[in-house]
């Protein structure tokens, strides 16, 4: 499972993933535990795949909705499987959180093993 | 008998799903209703009786609303009444009344709450609580060292 992660990891920008490790890491220092804050890290986390969203028109020249779903997508995916306690209260999908997140991974490095990734531009400026 | 810390819970989904509808719990570490509404920290209190708890400036705790035998969705009150003995000698006594919702939503996070503050000089502190169903019904105290 952890291989699975860390390749769906590769699906996005260091930088992006880096930021909510980061504030995983600022609420950690500041008392907070892994299972609360659960609003602001949603917020975070849609923030975040607007983001790569951006970085994916951008620098990798995705303007298929369709394509910018399915990262967004696997964005979520991937803040739900390496901050699952967060999501426990999450209505419907909190129920079996640790049993959801994982499955969704699966299936989502699954199907996306079909497909060849969007390729960075060359010459683009480092996000 | 005394009431004692028993099981610990950091999730409003553990917490209704693992115990009883009414059971009573410390909101461990909240002083105030904004801290204890943004953590997370159940401490499941059982028994009646003398409790022991480490000083700190106030107290928060939560009750289970969830799966009401008798049916949900139902606005019922709640009651608590706070006694404080001051180490003067003094005594006062004061009464909350706060409106709750049995639920069936196990995420549910209006959990029925309240805390104790101005414990400053205060040698002990006695809870009685009470509900419409009276399932919340029984009393505990708090010695402040």
């Amino acid at each position: 499972m952890d291989k699975r992660l860390e390749n769906i990891r590769l699906f996005f920008p260091a930088e992006v993933t880096g930021a909510y490790v980061a504030i995983q890491g600022l609420l950690s220092a500041n008392g907070i535990e892994k299972t609360e804050y659960m609003g602001y890290m949603i917020f975070i986390a849609v923030a975040l795949a607007a983001v790569n969203a951006v970085i994916y028109w951008k620098f990798y020249n995705t303007v298929s909705p369709l394509w910018q779903i399915v990262l967004a997508v696997g964005f979520i995916i991937w803040v739900g499987n390496i901050d699952t306690p967060r999501f426990k209260d999450l209505w419907m999908a909190g129920l079996r959180v640790e049993l959801v997140a994982p499955t969704l991974l699966i299936f989502y490095t699954l199907i996306t093993s079909f497909f060849e990734l969007p390729k960075r531009i060359e010459n683009a400026p480092k996000t | 008998m005394a009431a004692e810390r028993s099981d610990k819970f950091d999730s409003y989904r553990d917490m209704h799903a693992g115990t009883q509808y009414g059971s009573l719990f410390l909101n461990d570490g909240s002083i105030r209703l904004l801290d204890s509404r943004s953590r997370k920290r159940f401490v499941k209190i059982t028994g009646a009786g003398e409790l022991n708890l480490p000083s700190q400036e106030g107290y928060c705790f939560v009750f289970n609303h969830y799966g009401s035998s008798s049916g949900t969705g139902v606005n019922q009150k709640y009651r608590v009444k706070i006694s404080k003995v001051f180490t003067d000698g003094r005594n006062t006594e004061e009464k909350l009344v706060g409106d709750y919702a049995p639920t069936d939503n196990v995420v549910s996070s209006k959990l029925p709450d309240w805390c104790i503050a101005g414990i400053l000089n205060v040698s002990k502190v006695s809870l009685e609580f009470s509900s419409d169903d009276g399932y919340f019904d029984r009393a505990i105290s708090i010695s402040i060292k």
